[in-house]
Order: structure tokens, then C-alpha cells, then sequence
């Protein structure tokens, strides 16, 4: 119960500013292009059972999915969070996402009562597995993926215990920037603990506990409200994955949605079994794709935390595609599928709401990993990007072009820092003219990114998605242009595969161009000229 | 001589005219005119020519600060642009980082980029990572760029290639054949900006094509105008990074004039706290609708980057953030029942519900009325009525919702507008590691006075400094700034070198910057330097701006050493072991503008009380307080709160348990007694 609606509000502030600064100082004192100019990582503030209080505005795909790191954090190795210790995972199967994803968690104490937790996560470039960059695009279990890692202390009295992530280290190709990028974690969870104590000085601990409870009960309230206008709807709909890498292809994903009593119902029945190949995406990445649905259509002023989820209740069938058993392989799941489940949520909703609901976004992250040795330096390096795509048309709008849609929205890596970093060049970066679907308003064009390899050997894998089939346009609005991967060598060019892990030598071209999105409404014969 | 400041703001132009010899000041307002600035700044100094009988040919300057160049970025009326890029890169400008703003934007909308598809060409050269030339620019090829940008012919050509921050050559190539077709407004990313990351040199380098022929034309007409009634004054305007620049010198360098109307309260406040030896300030100057915050230690922040409507701008600026609070801000309910204040404001039309122009909605400006601490018929001194019923039918709509009463629902809106500022003062000093109670509030523009001490209530300040003039703090402040350049270089040094090398860059970029404040009259002994280096960690992408001691033995070392120390107190670690980079270069020369400060003349007689009013305060308590007029206070006057004393441009509250003084320069101290 909020009695002091005013006080609620200015602690409230204060909340959400622990989890900003957080992420400022990550970002800033992190060592790997992935986070310090990508940005592919994201911050929170939890309340002692691990639910969300508030979170930095970073990256959807990580958001969603933390809470069930931390809980899976209490629930394994609860009784040795003490003071001035930080826990790290990445088990897809417990709480994680994929293995790249590190989360490090952190108790928050006053005196010897833990009052809450404050977490992490970014995306780090390299964690062992068979090929740099750690997203395999052939794998078929998760030990070809990386290191995985169950909760486990790494940090006393503030500082990194070495010994402890020594399998990490002895498994990633590039250790020196493991160990500053989890520097700059470290100080992330440290400002936010800092910050989090203050604000307790200033107002009492028993006010902070009560707002961290209010925060979630009025958000709840109000996503009770924003729901109820859609009682008694249903719809379902269906799209599907292009394929595993591993043999599988167009693989279905269903959703039946259901809003009752301002509570919504999303049951995931009739999509795949899990499958040999990398897509299989870990639950918690399956939630925060259908979290992120509904904050961005329900709860656009209402601050994001647990209590806007208690009100989606997800039915993801054991051993599916979207649950998946160990030692499924998941790496593409929560990059790629998450997409997917985006898109078929969006689907069904459109039969409710068309008026709100844009065509098919790209649908995809591009994910491209690059590795091998550096002839600069005789070291190992492994790069690690995303690429942006078209966006899909809605009523009265024009899909954007060349940008990160749903469930991504990591910056690209600027030309200049890419070729000094590492032993490659950009021959072009530039907007897939046309690629947009047609109609009445246009699909968003995709991206054209060819990246040359300078080094003598290297390693390429691609994770992508939507290469067989365009996303999809509503209310007659036509398809986008489906992306494709192309390697170049000495003038031929070879399609690759949408999942693919292939060698290659100096001065090979690889060619991502990515898809356009959908487009709204039937185009006027005028526009055809 | 007379010096002139002229400051444009969203309602009111501010004038503010200074005898440097006997210290006189006199100001003046004159309604905006946002779309031909020019015209109310023109009009407002034959104004108080006339009113105050100065001859034109004794002004010998005019300090303008404009928003001309804000404006166009938000309205969107720039020149027409076409970019050169290398081959394959010509889309980055609209690309930008590839992100989106809103995290939960189904449709992820960007600003539409400043030039247009076919209004970029690429060519084709490369230059590698180190500078090496791998392919070179061909002559047909710059044959071929020009002659596609005489078909377009548009006003301006910006010109941003891949490293040419490494490697200027074909760029120069570039722009000298295109200067040879004379017709163009013609800018290249090296000359702009030479750093590296080419989206934002790139967006920086198109920002410059974009403003560069409007403010070129707005600064020649009005240097043309002023001329006309000045006869022997300069015009020189404030530029974002707090120093002013000859106006007749802007062409190539107007990016640098793009918030050129923030600066100006910030020096204001500054040189006003300063002249009475305080070192650690928060200046607060807050309007009808938005809110300015810098927070000052020891001396004014200049930060090197900078955002304006969502184009990325790398020139630096003096670091203020704005917040949408201000007297206008609208007061507002959720579907939960809790209360919000702003951002969206009632603006100057239809303003606040009391204004009687048509606003329905409740504001910061209302609440502050029906809890007494504004006088409904002293107004702007009077010059505007505002009706109390009008403000209790707004707020009571508020407070029926809440199931408050007026007073307490008026009172909740003052205490959640305070906590928005309040959020954006611990921004500025908490978020960098600086106690908020080791500062001095200095509050000013026409709401800032109202609001001081709820402000510094809860962040625990104890002193607060209001300005003579609050309201004109701003158009005092472009009287302050010195002559200021600011240029950088991008060098990327790796490990401890040749200690010379480093000096030699710093020497050089000195030069440059000495050459162009002389060109604007600085006297070559009076000019100095601030050397500063971007540093980080070999494998970080963010750089720690480290100040450089320029008598320091061994740059190198001690700039490694400050960075270690600076790392470690921001970030709680630094990594010894690892190596460092030396990435930019940075160097302000600064010509310092003679004090300005003089005492004003106060009396020393103390003025008694006009009037008792009640104001309401914590708790719906009701106090009488005492009301004075600023102008009737003698100097070491104290004056107890709870008090209001009221100005034409601002009204000032002091709450129980804080006292206000009276001080010798002008200024009115506010001071909070001690709990114990």
C-alpha cells in the first residue's frame, strides 16, 4: 500500500537512478568493443527475494531474463552471499541465457540483513567453445558453446578471487580483456551497492524495503488496468524458424494469447520439440521476449518490474523449443528465437489490436563472429557483432531503415575502432535500398555490411534468421526482402547458410545483408510508379 | 566605455548595459521575436538608448547570446546539404550507431538524418587505420564529385572521409576544388573534427554544412544592424563552450555557437558566487519550462561532446543539463492515483490556469500561489494580474482525486517539481562522486528563487546565493566570459615515448589557438592555456579527460599517474599492469574578460515589512510570514523567515528556519540554521 504517494515517488527516482549509473559504469570502464562501444550489456536492482525493482533501459533480450538469474543465484548458494561478495552464472538451464551472457550478483546489507540484490550482465566476446566468438553456428550440444557455469562465488571483500573462474580463463582466446571486462562488472555492481546505501541513509532502510514492495504492487495495478481493456480476447498465431544449423528446418513456433480479468495467457503448445541445433532457447530468454511484448504495448509510463509480469501468466512446454532440457544447445536461441517469439506474439495480437501493431521487424540479430590471429600482434582476437535490419511498417508510419528492432539494440562498432581493434576492414556499410516491403506504408530497408579479413586464417560464424522466408506485412502490406550471407573469394561469391561456421583466408569478403521489414496496407497504384 | 549582454530566451529578450568605468548597470526586456531574432535585439537596445540616454558611439561591444542555431536543428530549417564519404560508407549518417532511443519502441523511430539519400556521394580513396594512403583519391574522381554536386547545387558540401583525422590529404584535395566553384558552404570532417569515430565526426562535420549559411547570414545582418546604432562596437557571441567569438569569424566554426544560449546563466551565476571567494557551486536557473543545472567545483566544466535534437555533436560545451521543470509545468494523476509534475509544460501560452488565457491544467506556477508565496498583484512587478480562483479550481480538480485538500495537493506538486530537480542536481554531483552539502545553491531566472529552499531542504545544503537581478542573470553572464578557443587532436600514443612528441602536439594545437583569439583582438601576452588528454586504458573506449600540467618534467609520466588516480576514485579500480592510451589532445586558449564585478550601490538604511501574508507550509500548517520588496533591503539586513520578499523579475521565499542577508555586492544570502 502506497500511504505517502509523494515519498514513494521521490524514492522511486532515486531507484531507478541506482540501475542508470550502474550501467554508465560499465560501459565506461569496460575493455571489449562488444560492451564499451556496443553497449550489449544491462543492469537492476532487486528486492531479497530476486524480484525486479528497477532496471537501466539497455538491452530487452537481458532484462527480462535476470530475475531467474538471481533467484537461481539464492536458491543455489544463497546462505554464502555475505558482505562484499559477488556471485557469477550463465546456465541456460538455470536462470541464464546463453553462455556469453555473464551475470555477476550482488547481495546489498544492512548490518547483517540482506536487503536486496543488485546485478549485471554483458555480453562477452569469448568464453571457450569450437570457434572465436563463442556462437558456434554448428553446434549441437551446450559444451561446444563454452564454459558453462553454475552460481559461484568470484568476488570477496570486493575483489575478483582469480582462482575461481580459472576454467574460464584457461578456455577463452582472449583472457586479458575477460579480466577487465569483469573489472568493470565489478565496479558496476560496486556504484550500485554505494548508491543503494545512500539512498537508505537518506530515508531509512524500512522506507527503501517498503518502496522496492510498493514499486512492484502499483506497477502490477496498473498493468491490471491497462490489460482489462482486452477481457475476454483471444487469438493465436503461428510463424516459423528457418532452421537449427544442425538439419532441422522451418521449425514452428505457436502461441495461443488469452486476456482475463486483466491478467493475460500466453500458451506456447504446438511449437517444435527442442531440436539438435543451437536455436533451442532457455526459458528465462523466452519470458523476457514476451515481457518485452507487453511493456512496450501495455505499460509504456509504468515503471518495469516484477509486478507488470505477475499479471502474464507463460505456458512453455518442457523439452520445447522454448524450455529446453541440458545439454540442448542454445547459443542462437536467445539472439534468434527470441525474434521469432516477438514476431508470433505480435501476430496473434494483430487480430486484437491492428490499429497498434507494426508488420514483421526484420526478425533477426545477424549475429557475426570473427576470429583467428591478429598478424599485427601474433595474439588471438575475436570479434563479436550484431547488425541492424528494416523495421516493420505500422498504421500511419514508415518502417525505420538500418536499425535494431524488439529484442536488441546494441550499437554497432564505428569502422575506425573495428580496424584499429583487429585485423579487418569495412568495404561497405550502407542501407539495402529496396529491400523494405511494399505497401501502403513501407517496410524499413535492411543493412549491407562486407567486412574484409586481413589476417591469414580465420574463423567466420553466422547466427541469423529470416533467410528463406521475408518478414511477414499486415492488412495487405507486402513481405520484406529475406536476408543473405555471402562469402567472396577472389571474385566468387558463395551463399552461406543462415547458421554457418567456415574457415577462410586472407582477403575473403563476408557479405551480411540483412532483411527488410513488412509493410502496412496495400500500396496505391500511384505509389507503384 | 559601455559593454552591452544580450540574451535571447524563449519569451524574453534580456538586456543588461554596463559603465565598465563607474560600474553603472541598467536593463531591459523586450518580448522575442523567434523567428528574426535579430529584430526584438535590435529594437531592445534602441530602447534603452533612448530610456537611458546612452550615446550609441560610446558602446564598444555587444555580447550576443542566440538560440538561432538551436532553433534550426529543431524546426528543421538548415541549409541543404550533400556529403562526401569514402565509397561504400555513404549511408552512416543515417545509420548512426544502428540504436534506438526508446528501448520498448515496437516502430524504433531515429530524427531523420540532416542530408538526404541522394544527396550522398561516395568516392573512392582509402586511408588505413595508421594514415597510410591505400588507395589514392584520383583526379577524375574529384571531377566526378563536383560536377554531381553542381547538378544538386545545394547551399552547403560537408566533407567526412574514413581516418582523415590521420590523414588529412584527401580532404584538403577535396575541398579546394570545390572551393574553386566558389558557390558553396564548404566543410571537411579533419578541419571540423579531427577524432576519431566517423559517425559522430561525420554528424559533427554535417551539423557545421547544416548551420554554417544561416548563422554566417544572421550574424552579418545583425553586425550590419547593430553597426547602424553602434557605431563603434564589436559584436562578439557566447559559443557552448562558454567563451565568445567574433561574429564577423564564425564562418567554418558555427557548430560551435550551437547551444550558445546555455552558457551564459551558467558564467552569470559562476562569476557572481566566485567574486565572493565560494568554490563549490550548483547553479539553478529556473523559467516557464525548463530547468538549467551545472554543477561548478573550483571552476566551469567543459565537456566535449554534446547532443542537440537527437544529432550527435562533438564540440564542446559547457556541461549544463536541461530538465522540463519549470514554473509552467503541467500537474498531472495516473490511472493509480499518484501524482506527477512535467516534463510537458503550459508554456507561456496558454500558461498556468491563474494566467487566464485558457489553460485548464494545474502548474508549478498555481501551487505556488495558493500556498502564498506569490503575490497575485505583483506579478512581473504588477504588470500582469493572475486570478487565485483560477488556480483553485485547477489544483482543486488535483486534489479531489487524491482526496487532499487544495493546500495539501498544491503542496505536493511544489515538493514533486522540487524532486525532479532535486534527481538532476544528484546527476551532476552524487552520480560524479561530489556531496551536494559541500555546495552553495545559486538560484536565479524568474521561478528558481521560489523553489530554492525546498530544493536545498532535501538535498541538506545550508547556504543558498540569489543573484541582484535573478531574473537578467543570464544576459549578466555574456558579460563575463572571456575570449575562448577550444581545438583537439586525435593522436593515439601508445606507450611512454619521446616526452617531446607529446609536447610538440600540445605546442602546436597552442599555437593554432593562440593565432585565431588574436585575430579577434586578444593581446597575444594576456592569452593562456589549458592543456587537457583523453585518456584510458589500451582496450577501453571511453577516456578520463586528465588536466596537463604544462611545467610538468615528463608529460607522459605524470599524465599516466593522474590517470591511475582518477580511474581508481571513478571507478573504484584501476589496472597498474595494463597499458595506457593517449588519445586526443585538448587545448583552450583563453583571453580573460576584465571584471565586471562592481559594487552596486545599496542603501544602508533597512526597509521594513509591506505586508503580512499567510503561507502555507509542511503539514498544511498555515504561518503569517513577512513580506518585503528586494529593493527597499539594506546592506547586512536580515531578514528571518518564514519571509517572501518580492522582485519585478522574481519572488524570492524563505522558509522557517532559514535567514536572508543582505550583502554588500547586491547579492541575497540565504542561510539555514543549524539543527543543533
Amino acid at each position: 500500500m502506497i500511504d505517502d504517494p509523494i515519498r514513494f515517488e521521490v524514492i522511486k527516482n532515486s531507484l531507478v537512478s541506482v540501475a542508470r549509473e550502474m550501467s554508465i559504469a560499465l560501459r565506461m570502464s569496460a575493455f571489449s568493443p562488444n560492451i564499451k562501444e556496443r553497449r550489449d550489456c544491462s543492469c537492476a536492482v532487486f528486492d531479497k527475494e530476486g524480484n525486479l525493482v528497477t532496471q537501466s533501459e539497455d538491452i530487452p533480450v537481458h532484462l527480462g531474463a535476470m530475475p531467474l538469474s538471481v533467484k537461481a543465484c539464492i536458491e543455489a548458494i544463497g546462505n554464502e552471499m555475505k558482505l562484499g561478495v559477488m556471485a557469477l552464472l550463465n546456465d541456460p538451464f538455470s536462470g541464464g541465457s546463453h553462455l556469453p551472457d555473464l551475470t555477476l550478483v550482488a547481495p546489498i546489507f544492512n548490518d547483517n540483513d540482506c536487503i536486496g540484490y543488485v546485478a549485471n550482465r554483458a555480453h562477452h566476446a569469448d568464453i571457450g567453445g569450437t570457434s572465436p566468438g563463442s556462437m558456434p553456428g554448428l553446434a549441437v550440444t551446450i559444451h561446444e558453446e563454452g564454459v558453462l557455469i553454475k552460481p559461484r562465488i568470484v568476488v570477496r571483500n570486493g575483489r575478483l578471487v582469480r582462482e575461481s573462474i580459472k576454467d574460464l580463463m584457461l578456455q577463452t582466446r582472449t583472457p586479458d580483456e575477460r579480466h577487465g571486462d569483469f573489472s568493470a562488472q565489478i565496479a558496476a555492481n560496486t556504484v550500485g551497492i554505494r548508491r543503494v546505501i545512500e539512498c537508505a541513509e537518506r530515508y531509512g532502510w524500512n522506507e527503501i524495503i517498503k518502496t522496492m514492495k510498493d514499486l512492484q504492487e502499483y506497477s502490477a495495478g496498473r498493468m491490471r488496468i491497462a490489460l482489462m481493456k482486452y477481457d475476454g480476447l483471444q487469438a493465436s498465431f503461428e510463424d516459423l524458424m528457418d532452421s537449427d544449423g544442425a538439419g532441422t528446418w522451418d521449425i514452428p513456433i505457436r502461441v495461443s494469447i488469452r486476456f482475463k480479468n486483466g491478467e493475460a495467457y500466453l500458451d506456447f503448445s504446438g511449437t517444435m520439440q527442442q531440436v539438435r541445433g543451437n536455436i533451442n532457447c532457455p526459458l528465462a530468454s523466452t519470458l523476457s521476449a514476451v515481457y518485452y511484448v507487453f511493456i512496450a504495448l501495455f505499460a509504456k509510463d509504468i515503471p518495469v518490474n516484477q509486478g507488470c509480469w505477475n499479471r502474464i501468466h507463460i505456458y512453455a512446454p518442457e523439452g520445447s523449443l522454448l524450455n529446453p532440457h541440458y545439454p540442448a544447445a542454445v547459443s542462437a536461441g536467445n539472439v534468434e528465437t527470441t525474434q521469432r517469439i516477438v514476431d508470433v506474439i505480435l501476430g496473434a495480437l494483430a487480430q486484437i489490436m491492428p490499429d497498434s501493431i507494426p508488420a514483421a521487424s526484420q526478425g533477426t540479430m545477424n549475429n557475426l563472429s570473427i576470429g583467428g590471429i591478429d598478424p599485427r600482434t601474433q595474439k588471438a582476437f575475436s570479434f563479436y557483432e550484431t547488425i541492424g535490419g528494416g523495421v516493420g511498417a505500422s498504421k500511419g508510419m514508415h518502417g525505420t531503415s538500418g536499425i535494431h528492432s524488439h529484442m536488441t539494440n546494441t550499437l554497432n562498432t564505428p569502422i575506425e575502432v573495428l580496424e584499429t581493434d583487429y585485423p579487418l576492414r569495412v568495404l561497405r556499410y550502407s542501407i539495402r535500398r529496396g529491400s523494405g516491403g511494399d505497401g501502403k506504408w513501407q517496410g524499413g530497408d535492411g543493412l549491407v555490411r562486407e567486412i574484409q579479413i586481413l589476417a591469414d586464417e580465420c574463423t567466420i560464424s553466422v547466427q541469423s534468421e529470416r533467410r528463406h522466408r521475408g518478414p511477414w506485412g499486415l492488412t495487405g502490406g507486402g513481405k520484406g526482402m529475406a536476408g543473405k550471407n555471402t562469402l567472396v573469394v577472389f571474385d566468387t561469391e558463395y551463399i552461406l547458410q543462415a547458421k554457418s561456421t567456415v574457415d577462410v583466408f586472407k582477403d575473403t569478403v563476408i557479405r551480411i545483408e540483412t532483411p527488410g521489414g513488412g509493410g502496412w496496407g496495400k500500396s496505391s497504384p500511384s505509389q507503384q510508379i | 566605455m559601455i559593454v552591452v549582454g544580450v540574451d535571447v530566451g524563449g519569451t524574453f529578450t534580456d538586456i543588461i548595459a554596463v559603465n565598465t568605468r563607474t560600474g553603472r548597470q541598467v536593463v531591459h526586456k523586450v518580448p522575442s521575436t523567434p523567428n528574426e531574432q535579430d529584430r526584438a535585439v535590435i529594437k531592445g537596445l534602441m530602447e534603452i538608448l533612448k530610456s537611458e540616454r546612452i550615446d550609441g558611439s560610446e558602446v564598444e561591444m555587444v555580447v550576443h547570446g542566440t538560440t538561432v542555431a538551436t532553433n534550426a536543428l529543431i524546426q528543421r530549417k538548415g541549409a541543404e546539404v550533400c556529403l562526401i564519404t569514402t565509397r561504400g560508407l555513404e549511408d552512416i549518417i543515417e545509420i548512426g550507431r544502428q540504436n534506438r532511443l526508446d528501448i520498448y519502441d515496437l516502430t524504433a523511430q531515429r530524427p531523420e538524418p540532416l542530408v538526404r539519400r541522394n544527396h550522398r556521394i561516395g568516392v573512392r580513396e582509402r586511408v588505413d587505420y595508421q594514415g597510410n594512403i591505400i588507395e589514392d583519391i584520383e583526379e577524375t574522381e574529384i571531377a566526378r564529385a563536383a560536377e554531381r554536386i553542381e547538378r544538386i547545387n545545394p547551399d552547403s558540401v560537408a566533407v567526412s572521409l574514413l581516418y582523415s583525422f590521420k590523414n588529412p590529404k584527401h580532404e584538403q584535395l577535396l575541398k579546394q576544388a570545390l572551393e574553386k566553384l566558389g558557390k558553396y558552404y564548404v566543410v571537411i570532417s579533419s578541419e571540423v573534427l579531427p577524432e576519431f569515430r566517423e559517425y559522430e565526426r561525420t554528424s559533427t562535420t554535417v551539423l557545421e554544412a547544416y548551420l554554417g549559411p544561416l548563422m554566417t547570414e544572421y550574424l552579418s545582418r545583425l553586425e550590419r544592424s547593430v553597426s547602424e546604432i553602434l557605431p563603434k562596437s564589436k559584436v562578439t557571441v557566447m559559443q557552448s563552450n562558454g567563451g565568445t567569438m567574433l561574429a564577423s569569424k564564425a564562418k567554418g566554426h558555427v557548430i560551435s555557437l550551437a547551444v550558445s544560449g546555455l552558457a551564459g546563466g551558467v558564467i552569470g551565476a559562476w562569476t557572481i558566487a566566485n567574486a565572493r571567494g565560494l568554490k563549490n557551486v550548483i547553479t539553478l536557473d529556473m523559467g516557464g519550462t525548463s530547468c538549467d543545472i551545472s554543477s561548478i567545483m573550483e571552476r566551469i566544466v567543459i565537456k566535449p561532446d554534446n547532443e542537440v535534437e537527437g544529432q550527435p555533436l562533438r564540440a564542446p560545451s559547457i556541461d549544463v543539463t536541461t530538465i522540463g521543470a519549470g514554473g509552467g509545468s503541467i500537474a498531472w494523476i495516473d490511472d493509480m492515483n499518484v501524482l506527477h509534475v512535467g516534463p510537458q509544460s503550459a508554456g507561456a501560452v496558454p500558461g498556468p490556469a491563474s494566467y487566464d488565457l485558457g489553460g485548464m491544467d494545474a502548474t508549478v506556477t498555481d501551487a505556488n500561489l495558493i500556498i502564498g508565496r506569490i503575490n497575485p498583484n505583483y506579478f512581473l512587478g504588477g504588470k500582469k494580474r493572475i486570478e487565485m480562483r483560477l488556480a483553485r479550481k485547477a489544483i482543486g480538480r488535483i486534489a479531489e482525486h487524491l482526496g487532499m485538500t487544495v493546500e495539501e495537493a498544491a503542496l505536493g506538486i511544489i515538493r514533486i517539481s522540487t524532486s525532479n530537480m532535486v534527481e538532476a542536481i544528484r546527476d551532476v554531483t552524487i552520480e560524479r562522486g561530489h556531496d551536494p552539502r559541500d555546495f552553495v545553491l545559486v538560484a536565479f531566472g524568474g521561478a528558481g528563487p521560489t523553489q530554492a529552499v525546498d530544493i536545498a531542504e532535501m538535498l541538506e545544503i545550508d547556504s543558498i546565493l540569489i543573484p541582484p537581478y535573478p531574473g537578467i542573470t543570464s544576459a549578466f553572464g555574456l558579460l563575463c566570459a572571456d575570449l575562448r578557443t577550444d581545438l583537439v587532436q586525435t593522436v593515439l600514443f601508445e606507450e611512454l615515448e619521446d616526452d617531446n612528441r607529446l609536447r610538440s602536439v600540445f605546442e602546436e594545437l597552442s599555437m593554432q589557438a593562440k593565432e585565431r583569439l588574436v585575430e579577434q583582438g586578444a593581446r597575444e601576452d594576456e592569452v593562456h592555456f589549458e592543456w587537457s588528454m583523453d585518456m584510458r586504458y589500451k582496450g577501453q573506449s571511453h577516456e578520463l579527460e586528465i588536466e596537463v600540467a604544462q611545467d610538468s618534467e615528463n608529460l607522459f609520466r605524470t599524465t599516466k599517474a593522474d590517470f591511475e588516480r582518477v580511474h581508481e576514485s571513478r571507478f573504484g579500480y584501476s589496472l597498474p599492469e595494463r597499458e595506457v592510451e593517449w588519445v586526443s589532445a585538448r587545448v583552450a586558449a583563453i583571453s580573460e574578460q576584465q571584471s565586471l564585478i562592481k559594487k552596486p550601490v545599496i542603501s544602508i538604511n533597512h526597509g521594513t515589512p509591506i505586508e503580512e501574508r499567510t503561507t502555507i507550509i509542511e503539514n498544511a500548517e498555515s504561518v503569517l510570514a513577512q513580506v518585503y520588496r528586494r529593493e527597499m533591503l539594506g546592506i547586512n539586513q536580515e531578514v528571518q523567515g518564514p519571509a517572501i520578499i518580492e522582485q519585478v523579475d522574481t519572488t524570492i521565499y524563505i522558509a522557517k528556519n532559514w535567514t536572508g542577508i543582505q550583502q554588500e555586492d547586491g547579492t541575497l544570502l540565504l542561510r539555514r540554521e543549524k539543527n543543533d
